[in-house]
């Protein structure tokens, strides 16, 4: 399993929804944690704490982004990822992106890696 | 002489029980008491998070400082509801999200932020959000400190079901 603690690893003040947004966005935050490790079939700890908060367009970018831009399978990102936060609405708000995101048009199915 | 003995210590027994139950019931209006300042304190703190959006939203342009702002006092709103012994989190958390998200999900990033006129339902849905919050709160509070004897609910569980897996 791969622990990612966001305050620590990526940054205390995520924001964003685009890397337009600046550096430390949703999109930015997929592309260089999440996706690697869900391609390689790892499981992921991501904690949340230590930051000064998340806004709803992060979390949909980041997390629901995994299904609706991505193309993994909702069923994958779901069983793959932990949530660790002591503020317990954001694990819920984050399941319920994942859950409610509709793979978009040109989302291609990934390669995942099944050892 | 045995049955005077056990007469003799009926009025401490009383004594002792009366002060027990005078202690409890003084100890529960003070929970009840702080729990209510504390509220009270999260309703102006609810308030000025939403007059803060409503600016944010229907300014001309982008401001990168006040979005981090909102989004600190959203974490921090989220904090202060946490230490009130009273409130199940679970219960507020459906709340705690819609606020956010109202917030936060549209017209909240640079890349697709455009001034909101009044009518916007972007304000609609803050203020419907704000409103849910305090009803969850107050919600809560009746059902941990009801009005009627004996005031206080003595509970093993949670005022509301758990949010995930719905």
């Amino acid at each position: 399993m791969i622990t990612i603690r966001v305050a620590q690893d990526f940054s205390r003040h995520p924001a964003g929804r685009t890397k337009a947004d600046g550096p430390f966005s949703g999109e930015h935050f997929r592309q260089k944690f999440l996706v690697p490790a869900l391609r390689a079939n790892e499981r992921l700890l991501i904690v949340l704490d230590g930051a000064r908060g998340y806004g709803s367009s992060f979390l949909e970018e980041a997390f629901g982004g995994l299904v609706r831009k991505e193309g993994f399978p909702r069923e994958v990102v779901e069983s793959s990822l932990d949530i660790q936060s002591a503020d317990v609405s954001l694990e819920a708000e984050i399941r319920e992106y994942i859950h409610d995101a509709i793979p978009e048009g040109n989302a291609e199915a990934p390669h995942i890696n099944n050892g | 002489m045995a049955d005077k003995g056990w007469l003799d210590g009926v009025p401490w027994a009383i004594a002792v029980v009366g002060w027990g139950v005078t202690h409890l019931f003084s100890e529960m209006r003070e929970r009840r008491k702080e729990a209510r300042s504390q509220i009270d304190k999260l309703y102006e703190s609810l308030s000025k998070l939403t007059i803060e959006a409503h600016e944010f939203h229907s300014a001309a342009e982008f401001s990168g400082t006040q979005s981090r702002e909102l989004i600190a006092k959203l974490h921090r709103l989220e904090r202060m509801l946490s230490r009130i012994g009273c409130f199940d989190q679970d219960g507020l958390s459906p709340a705690i999200i819609r606020l956010r998200r109202s917030i936060t999900l549209k017209n909240f990033d640079a890349s697709d932020f455009k001034q909101q006129a009044a009518e916007s339902e972007i304000f609609e849905a803050i203020d419907s959000a704000a409103e849910e919050v305090e009803d969850e709160m107050e919600r809560q509070y009746r059902y941990a400190f009801p009005s009627q004897f004996p005031y206080v609910r003595w509970r093993t569980g949670t005022a509301s079901p758990k949010i995930w897996p719905k």
